[in-house]
C-alpha cells in the first residue's frame, strides 16, 4: 500500500526528472564515492580525425602496395568553424608534414602521440578514476598519463604528453595540459603546433556511455587565435573489454633502422 | 636521496637511448605535499573501503641488494650492523664521487655518473629472492639449460646488449631493453641503476601500477573476470587481482616468448602480492612458477617508499630519443667488416 510519503516521493522525482530533461540521464551516471561523474571505463572515439582533424574527402594512403587499405576515409572534421586558423609560415610547414608523412608522422615511428591526439588515435583508452589521480592509458605505444587532481609543482621539464592538472567543473573534468615539447602532431595529415601548445580538455559524460570530449588549443606561434575541437567518445561495451598491448616499436624499426642493416642476406629481421 | 635528483637529469631524456636511455627523475626543491595518509589510525582504506596502496613508490632503496645472496650469507637475510653501516659507506662513497664526477669504476662506460641513484638508507636485505631460504634462484631445469635464447627477446643487461664479441646486424640482435621495448615481469620490479619509481592508482574495480621505465603500465581487474584468451600473448602478460584481507594478490599469466627472463619465455605464470606496510611503504612479493625453467617456484619481495621528491612519475621517453641503437648498428659494422666477408 502506497503511503502518503512515497506518493510525495514519486511526484518530487517525477518533477526532477520533468525539470531538468537531461536529469534523467545523468541521474544514471556512474558517480564516484565523492558523487563526482565516474569516467572509469573504456572509451573510443569513432571517426576520421585520426586521419585529419580538418574536414577532408577521401585520399589514397602513401602505400600503394597495400591497395585500398592505408586510404584515408573522408571526415566532417572536429574543428570548430572548419579549418584550423594557421598563421602563415605554418600552413607551409603542415604542407610539408602532409608530404611526408610515410615517413616523418610519429605514429609511424611509434613515438608517443602527445595530447589531443592520443584521444582520437583507431585504439581504445582507458580512464580510472582514483583518489586525487585521474589515470589515462591508452592502448597505442603503452601511452598514459596521470591527471593531477590536486595541486602539484610546474612540470620542470617539456614531454610528449605533457603535464595534466585536472579540475571538476560541474560533471565535466577539465584538464589543463602543458609542457609540450613540440615535437607530436594532431593527425596523419601533418596538422602540427609548436612548444608553445596548451590544451584545455573537458570530458563530459552526457549519457552513461558516451562523453563529448571538447579541447582548446592555444599555440601562438602556430596559430593566430586559440580553436577548438569536439567529438564524442563512446563506451566499448564488448563484455570483458580490456585493452591489449599495442608495443609498436618492433613494428618501426625497419622503419627507423632498415637503412642501416647490414651482413649476410639471412640475417634476421624477425 | 632529494640531493640526487636534479633538474639537469631532465636532459637525459632528449640524448640518449637503449642502455644508456633515461628519463628525467624528480626534481629537486619542488616538494610537493603527499596527500596525507589516509585516516588517524594508519589503516590505510579507501574512501570505499579497499586496502589503499596509491601514490608514487621507488624501489631506490633496494637497488644496492642484489637479487640472489652471496652464497656465503648461507640463509642470512639480513646484514650485520656492520655489514649496513658498510653498504651505507659504500653508497655515500658513490655518491661523492658522482658530485665530484669521478667516472663509475663499476661500470665506467654507463653514462654519467648523476644519472644513478645512491639511497641514503639502502636496505640491510642480503638478497630480494626471500624463498628459497638460501636467497638464491633455484637450478635451471635441463630443458633451460639447453634452451636457445634470442638475444633480442631478453629484457636487460642479462644479455643481448652491446659487446663486441658478435656481430649486430640490425635492431632486433639488441635486447628490449636497448630497444626501449619493455622492462618485462618480474623484470620491472628489480631495482635498477634509475628511474626505479612506480605509481599505484585505485578504483573499486581496477588498480593501475605504472612504471617509469619505459612508461609501461598495468590495468589490473578486480572484478574476478575470466583470464584473456590462451592465445593472446603479451610482454607484460595478463593481469586479474583480488584482494584477501589487506593484500592484493595479481595472477599474471598469458606470457610470450617475445620476451625471456633468465631463460624463462611464455611457460611463466607470476603470482604478485601487494601489501601497504606503513604510510612510507608498499611492499610487492612476486612469485615466479616456470617449471620449464626453474626445478622450483621463487619469490622475491622489494619494498617501495615513499620519497616526497619524487612526487610524480616522470615521462621516460626512451624510443623518441633512442640514436644509440641505430650508432650501435654501426659501430658494429664497422668493427666486424674490417678484413671480414660478410656476404654483402
Amino acid at each position: 500500500m502506497a503511503t502518503k510519503r512515497t506518493r510525495i516521493a514519486v511526484a518530487a522525482l517525477c518533477a526532477l526528472a520533468l525539470a531538468a530533461p537531461v536529469g534523467a540521464q545523468s541521474g544514471q551516471l556512474p558517480r564516484a564515492a565523492d558523487g563526482r561523474p565516474d569516467l572509469t571505463g573504456i572509451w573510443q572515439a569513432a571517426s576520421a580525425a585520426h586521419w585529419d582533424i580538418e574536414p577532408h574527402a577521401a585520399y589514397a594512403g602513401r602505400t600503394p602496395e597495400t591497395g585500398a587499405i592505408g586510404a584515408a576515409p573522408g571526415g566532417l572534421g572536429i574543428v570548430e568553424g572548419g579549418m584550423i586558423p594557421y598563421r602563415p609560415q605554418a600552413v607551409a610547414q603542415k604542407q610539408r608534414n602532409f608530404e611526408n608523412r610515410r615517413t616523418d608522422d610519429p605514429e609511424a615511428k611509434c613515438y608517443l602521440p602527445g595530447v589531443p591526439r592520443a584521444t582520437y588515435m583507431p585504439f581504445p583508452f582507458q580512464i580510472v578514476q582514483g583518489t586525487d589521480k585521474v589515470f589515462i592509458g591508452y592502448e597505442y605505444a603503452n601511452a598514459n598519463r596521470v591527471v593531477h587532481m590536486q595541486e602539484v609543482p610546474e612540470s620542470p621539464v617539456d614531454t610528449w604528453m605533457g603535464h595534466s592538472v585536472g579540475r571538476w567543473d560541474g560533471d565535466s573534468l577539465v584538464v589543463d595540459v602543458s609542457a609540450f615539447n613540440g615535437q607530436t602532431w594532431f593527425d596523419r595529415a601533418g596538422n602540427f603546433h609548436s612548444s608553445a601548445l596548451h590544451v584545455v580538455e573537458r570530458y563530459t559524460p552526457v549519457t552513461p556511455h558516451h562523453l563529448q570530449y571538447e579541447a582548446t588549443i592555444e599555440d601562438p606561434q602556430t596559430f593566430t587565435r586559440p580553436w577548438k575541437i569536439s567529438l564524442p567518445l563512446y563506451r566499448r561495451m564488448e563484455s570483458g573489454m580490456q585493452l591489449l598491448e599495442f608495443k609498436c616499436i618492433p613494428f618501426a624499426e625497419e622503419l627507423l633502422y632498415g637503412h642501416l642493416r647490414w651482413g649476410p642476406e639471412e640475417a634476421p629481421r624477425r | 636521496m632529494t640531493n640526487r635528483r636534479m633538474v639537469r637529469s631532465c636532459l637525459r631524456a632528449c640524448c640518449v637511448g637503449a642502455l644508456l636511455c633515461l628519463a628525467p627523475a624528480a626534481v629537486h626543491g619542488q616538494a610537493a605535499e603527499q596527500p596525507a595518509a589516509p585516516g588517524a589510525t594508519e589503516s590505510f582504506t579507501t574512501s570505499w573501503g579497499d586496502p589503499d596502496l596509491q601514490g608514487v613508490w621507488t624501489t631506490d632503496v633496494m637497488r644496492p641488494v642484489p637479487l640472489q645472496r652471496p652464497e656465503e650469507l648461507g640463509e642470512r637475510a639480513e646484514l650485520s650492523a656492520e655489514e649496513h653501516a658498510a653498504r651505507a659507506e659504500d653508497e655515500a662513497r658513490l655518491l661523492r664521487d658522482d658530485k665530484a664526477d669521478v667516472p663509475r669504476r663499476e661500470f665506467p662506460d654507463g653514462g654519467p655518473s648523476h644519472w644513478y641513484e645512491y639511497p641514503e638508507d639502502p636496505s640491510d636485505r642480503t638478497s630480494l629472492i626471500i624463498d628459497p631460504p638460501n636467497g638464491r634462484l633455484p637450478p635451471f631445469t635441463q630443458g633451460a639449460q639447453l634452451r636457445t635464447i634470442d638475444p633480442g627477446t631478453q629484457v636487460s643487461f642479462f644479455g643481448g646488449s652491446y659487446d663486441s664479441s658478435t656481430p649486430k646486424y640490425g635492431p632486433e640482435d639488441f635486447n628490449q631493453n636497448d630497444r626501449c621495448i619493455s622492462r618485462g615481469l618480474p623484470n620491472t620490479w628489480v631495482p635498477s641503476i634509475y628511474n626505479n619509481g612506480f605509481q599505484i592508482v585505485q578504483h573499486p574495480d581496477y588498480v593501475v601500477v605504472i612504471y617509469e621505465r619505459m612508461h609501461e603500465y598495468r590495468v589490473i581487474p578486480l572484478d574476478g573476470r575470466e583470464a584473456l584468451n590462451p592465445d593472446v600473448r603479451q610482454y607484460l602478460g595478463d593481469s586479474r587481482g583480488h584482494w584477501e584481507g589487506d593484500t592484493l594478490v595479481v595472477e599474471v599469466t598469458n606470457f610470450s616468448d617475445d620476451t625471456t627472463y633468465r631463460r624463462s619465455g611464455a611457460a611463466r605464470r607470476l603470482t604478485e602480492r601487494y601489501t601497504r606496510v606503513d604510510a612510507d611503504t608498499v611492499r610487492v612479493e612476486f612469485t615466479v612458477d616456470d617449471p620449464t625453467t626453474w626445478t622450483s617456484s621463487w619469490t622475491a619481495a622489494v619494498e617501495g617508499k615513499r620519497d616526497p621528491n619524487y612526487w610524480q612519475i616522470f615521462e621516460y621517453a626512451c624510443h623518441e630519443g633512442n640514436i644509440q641503437l641505430g650508432f650501435m648498428i654501426s659501430a658494429s659494422q664497422h668493427e666486424h667488416e674490417a678484413g671480414a666477408d660478410t656476404g654483402r
